[in-house]
Formats: structure tokens, C-alpha cells, sequence
């Protein structure tokens, strides 16, 4: 697969390059906090929306069916446990005016079985390695 | 915390705007949070709909429904929730609503 970078920008702001495109993440709630994008938990349920979208649109696709006006509208919630959060649920409302009723079912499995609802039904592994430097202090 | 008043009572809101003891609230007082809170000048019927959905599950259960049993009791889809409360399900509707901070809400 290609390589995801993710650098920092200027207080917490980030940018995450990947096959020349830029997205630009940001941690609401923070002081410094600059409105560069959305928050990384934010993106990472506007993927899920994209990947239920992309599903929804091959099935329309595989049935002769429109797409136009698809739209998935998504919410989050994150609980907390000790110090350490998590996103506890994730809801999704997919708008596909081109289904027809019949058809409602079958395209909404075809949402439950995309790569990133897959994902969440079996977590994947997640291993993280920092690489450290010589150190260097923040500028007074 | 910040001790404030709010349509005649002194309520206690936490730092998000949720008032810490839910039993002090009454239709006037979700009136005035979602002004204060919200920046909703009105409550419409539909705010109606959706505060009261809210508030009879929390006396209910004591915690805030998922947000598909709401979208599905009140028949309103998640688009129009946030055209009503802009801050979302969890930190406006509940927040007008009385309920306490949902555990982790963002």
C-alpha cells in the first residue's frame, strides 16, 4: 500500500499526505486549537461515511441504479473510561433516493459490509514505534 | 462549574453548559439553555418533540437514548436533529434537555 505521513504543522494542527493528496486534521477543544480541519476521530467517521458511501454506490451500480443524491449523515459518541477514551458508537443514516423499497435490505447489508464496518467488527492490530532524536526544547 | 441563573433559578452548569442537577429542570429552563447554550432564540414544536423524547427516556432509564432510537422515535433523520440543534444529539438536544453530560460526549 502507499505510505500515509501524517506531519505536524504549527500547535495541533497536522497534515496527512498519501498519493498527493493533503488532508489537514486538527484537535478541537484544544487552546491551540486553529480550525486547520477536523479533529482525527472526525476524519476517521468521515472515512467510515466515504467507505459506506463507495458500498452503496456499487451496489446502485451493480443493480442499474442511480446514485444521485446518495448521502450517508453520520454522528459520533466517545466514552471515557479512567483517563482513556474511545469512540463508543458511531451512527450512520444513508440517504439513497435512487433504492427503491424492494431494495432498501440488500443495500443496507452492502453498507454493513464495507471495508471499514468489516474493520470494526474485528479490530485490527495497531502497533506504534516511536523513533526518537537528540531532543529539543521548545523556544521560550 | 459556574453557578448561573436561568429562568428564575440558580442552576449549577459544568464547564460544557450541562446542568449538574437534572430534577431543577422545567420547560422554562430548557427555553432559556437553548438561548444561552444553543443560541436557539425559539423552540419550535419539532425542539419540543425531540426535547421531550429525550427527557421522558432520561426519567425512564436514567441515561440518553442511542441516537438511532432517537432519530427512529421521533421520525426525524440525524440531518434534521442538527438543523434543530446544531451543536449535535449529544452537547445541544440533551444539554437543552436537562440531561446530564453524556458519559464522554463530544
Amino acid at each position: 500500500m502507499n505510505l500515509i505521513s501524517v506531519a505536524f504543522e504549527h500547535d495541533m494542527a497536522f497534515s496527512a499526505t498519501v498519493r498527493g493528496h493533503r488532508v489537514s486534521m486538527d484537535f478541537p477543544g484544544h487552546p491551540g486549537f486553529t480550525y486547520a480541519g477536523p479533529s482525527p476521530v472526525e476524519l476517521l467517521v468521515m472515512a467510515i461515511g466515504g467507505c459506506i458511501g463507495v458500498h452503496v454506490a456499487l451496489f446502485c451500480e451493480q443493480a442499474g441504479l442511480s446514485s444521485a443524491g446518495l448521502r450517508v449523515d453520520l454522528s459520533f459518541t466517545l466514552a471515557q473510561q479512567n483517563d482513556r477514551k474511545r469512540v463508543s458508537s458511531v451512527y450512520a443514516e444513508v440517504e439513497a433516493p435512487g433504492i427503491p423499497a424492494e431494495l432498501a435490505a440488500q443495500a443496507e447489508q452492502a453498507a454493513r459490509r464495507c471495508i471499514l464496518s468489516n474493520s470494526f467488527a474485528r479490530a485490527p492490530d495497531l502497533d506504534i514505534v516511536l523513533r526518537s532524536g537528540p531532543g529539543q526544547r521548545e523556544a521560550a | 462549574m459556574a453557578n448561573v441563573v436561568l429562568a428564575g433559578k440558580e442552576l449549577e452548569l459544568d464547564e460544557d453548559g450541562f446542568i449538574q442537577s437534572p430534577e431543577l429542570w422545567d420547560e422554562e429552563v430548557a427555553k432559556a439553555l437553548a438561548k444561552q447554550e444553543e443560541g436557539i432564540e425559539d423552540l419550535t414544536p419539532d425542539h419540543w418533540k425531540v426535547v421531550k423524547y429525550l427527557r421522558n427516556y432520561y426519567l425512564e432509564f436514567r441515561i440518553a437514548p442511542m441516537i438511532r432510537k432517537l432519530c427512529k422515535e421521533t421520525g426525524f433523520p440525524l440531518q434534521k436533529i442538527y438543523e434543530l440543534f446544531p451543536s449535535g444529539p449529544a452537547k445541544g438536544a440533551c444539554k437543552v434537555a436537562g440531561l446530564p453530560k453524556p458519559t464522554g460526549c463530544v
